[in-house]
């Protein structure tokens, strides 16, 4: 899929999206990772039909968006949400799941049960002019939920939640995708995504520059870390070995470049009968892989 | 299938904004103040006297109580037609400007429901809430006075519909002009630079003649004929509550085709933008 963007009057082209393909599988928590201004919402507003793509087509759920009944099934979280501040909670639920096509009864029930969980039951009939910022924020996911949704697009669905309101939200998509649903997350939030997601896109000027599964994406290049308790003469030893090693709290945590030297440094220390804290192979943070990979 | 949604929010905006309330209230008190405080003195359907709010007014000259009612109602339907026009559009400005803020209308793009739709639910919404307040204060008054005079006249209730047609022109040029510049404001200003032009070029057969060139002539002919005629469709309200006759045709056909183009080329702008 490609889309650039054109003044008006100026004859300057924005590239938005260059030849951008991948699909998600069913069932799973896809998320898109970039820096700002990387095409992510207009790719996702090119999905929900809110933007058109110059070239090529955008499926879900196996069928094209062209054909619009398809989004009865999608539900949305924009970024920066705004509902008409006249309705309550109750009303802005009701308004719309009823625009995407879900019975009366079904809205209702959905409503109350995300108004509950989003612990925003007792504020159902107040009007959202009133609501803090992430109360409006629940709100706006129960908004993405209330017809039952089978694939939902959450653009930046932690922002402005309080760390509570933010594992409520992980759990929450975790939950609906054991249940089946797809999730398709923009975030900036990288802790969450590694928390949560099954499978990442790196996204870069308007492409795709890589994916695959958080462990995909952080395992290779990491080593390990074997932590033993500080003994006489250990630093000493670990000095004239030529191993890496950091001293904390009692522990000394010696740095080792693969498994083979892993392995080799256990075999050492236990021939000198010391014992094994722990063995951890390091993984990069998605926080690294990101600002490796998007070159910041 | 028809989805009321959009249609029934600008319904319930209005009514939350106090704008349905205050056309209303200030509707009511106009039919209230023709109930209570106006008297009139008749003898053998002939004015004698009118009394409002206790000051006596006498007539030097012979008027039919059917002459006097349909004066009242010509100055009604003119007030509701300027300044209830005035205020109407303003009061409705704002609700294409609102629905296109970033963040709200991503929520209705995504559904499935067609673009067109969606604009076009939100117009009937704000024309239908002004068509209410119009067609309540009108046969309100109305009604009150045939109940007070015993004259029943048909052209006023009927006149509604010219100020409700002529309501709708102008909106769908508040329509235009707020989708592409996506502020109300804009779409207001323009609505009312053709509101108050309007006279001036409903009066093109004295003005044309006076122009120094054959090119100014052409250009003021072709506006007369481009532009939407609200003074005549107001003027035709005159006429219709006097019972005389009525040519409004080509007013209404040129009127309507300008709006019906104002519709079309917001529905084939606003299905084709990225938002």
């Amino acid at each position: 899929m490609t889309k650039n963007f054109r003044g008006w009057w100026s004859r300057r082209e924005v590239r938005a999206l260059q030849n951008v393909s991948f699909s998600v599988e069913p069932g799973s928590i896809f998320a898109l990772l970039g820096p700002n201004g990387a095409g992510k919402t207009t790719l996702v507003k090119i999905a929900l039909t809110i933007a058109y793509p110059e070239k090529g087509e955008v499926r879900l759920l196996g069928e094209p968006v062209r054909n619009r009944s398809i989004l009865k099934r999608i539900g949305y979280l924009p970024e920066n949400p705004r509902f008409p501040s006249h309705l309550t909670a109750w009303q802005v639920l009701r308004l719309y799941g009823s625009l995407s096509g879900a019975k009366t009864r079904t809205v209702e029930e959905n409503a109350a049960k995300w108004l509950a969980r989003l612990g925003l039951e007792q504020w159902r009939d107040m009007r959202i002019s009133k609501f803090s910022k992430g109360m409006n924020e629940r709100l706006a996911f129960a908004q993405a939920l209330v017809h039952d949704p089978d694939f939902i697009f959450l653009d930046e669905p932690t922002d402005g939640l309080d760390p509570l309101g933010r594992m409520e939200v992980r759990t929450i998509c975790r939950e609906l995708a054991d249940a089946g649903k797809t999730i398709f997350i923009n975030s900036h939030i990288l802790a969450e995504i590694e928390l949560i997601c099954d499978r990442i896109a790196l996204m870069k000027s308007g492409e795709i520059i890589d994916q695959g599964t958080v462990a995909e994406l952080t395992s290779p290049r990491g080593g390990y870390e074997v932590v033993v308790p500080a003994g006489d003469g250990l630093s000493d030893w670990f000095r004239e070995k030529g191993l890496s090693f950091t001293s904390v709290d009692g522990l000394l945590r010696v740095q080792a470049k693969d498994r083979a030297s892993a392995n080799s440094i256990i075999d050492a220390l236990r021939q000198k009968n010391i014992e094994i804290e722990s063995l951890a192979v390091k993984r990069r943070t998605l926080e690294a892989v990101f600002i490796e990979r998007i070159g910041l | 299938m028809f989805r009321p949604g959009i249609f029934i929010d600008t319904f319930q905006e209005s009514f939350r904004n106090k704008m349905f309330l205050f056309f209303f209230v200030i509707s009511s008190l106009v039919i209230a103040t023709i109930g209570l405080a106006l008297n009139m003195d008749i003898v053998s359907g002939v004015m004698q006297g009118v009394n409002i709010l206790g000051n006596e007014l006498q007539f030097d000259r012979k008027v039919t109580v059917a002459q006097f009612i349909t004066n009242i109602q010509t100055g009604v339907a003119m007030l509701i037609a300027v300044i209830g026009m005035f205020l109407a559009l303003m009061a409705t400005s704002t609700l294409f400007a609102q629905m296109l803020q970033r963040g709200s209308i991503e929520l209705l793009l995504c559904r499935p429901i067609p673009r067109w739709r969606i604009m076009t639910a939100r117009f009937l919404g704000g024309a239908t809430i002004m068509a209410f307040n119009a067609v309540y204060l009108i046969v309100g008054v109305w009604f009150v006075l045939g109940l007070k005079s015993g004259v029943w006249t048909r052209g006023f209730p009927i006149s509604s519909i010219l100020v409700i047609f002529a309501f709708v022109v102008l909106f769908s040029i508040v329509l235009l002009v707020s989708v592409i510049t996506e502020n109300g404001p804009a779409g207001l200003l323009a609505a009312y630079t053709v509101f108050m032009f309007s006279p001036v070029l409903a009066a093109q057969q004295q003005i044309t003649p006076v122009l120094s060139r054959e090119l100014y002539r052409v250009i003021f002919r072709t506006l007369y004929w481009i532009v939407p005629k609200s003074a005549e469709t107001i003027g035709a309200m005159r006429r219709l509550i006097a019972e005389r006759p009525l040519d409004i045709g080509w007013v209404v056909g040129t009127s309507s085709a300008f709006a019906l183009l104002c519709y079309v080329a917001t529905m084939v702008y606003f299905t084709r933008k990225d938002y």
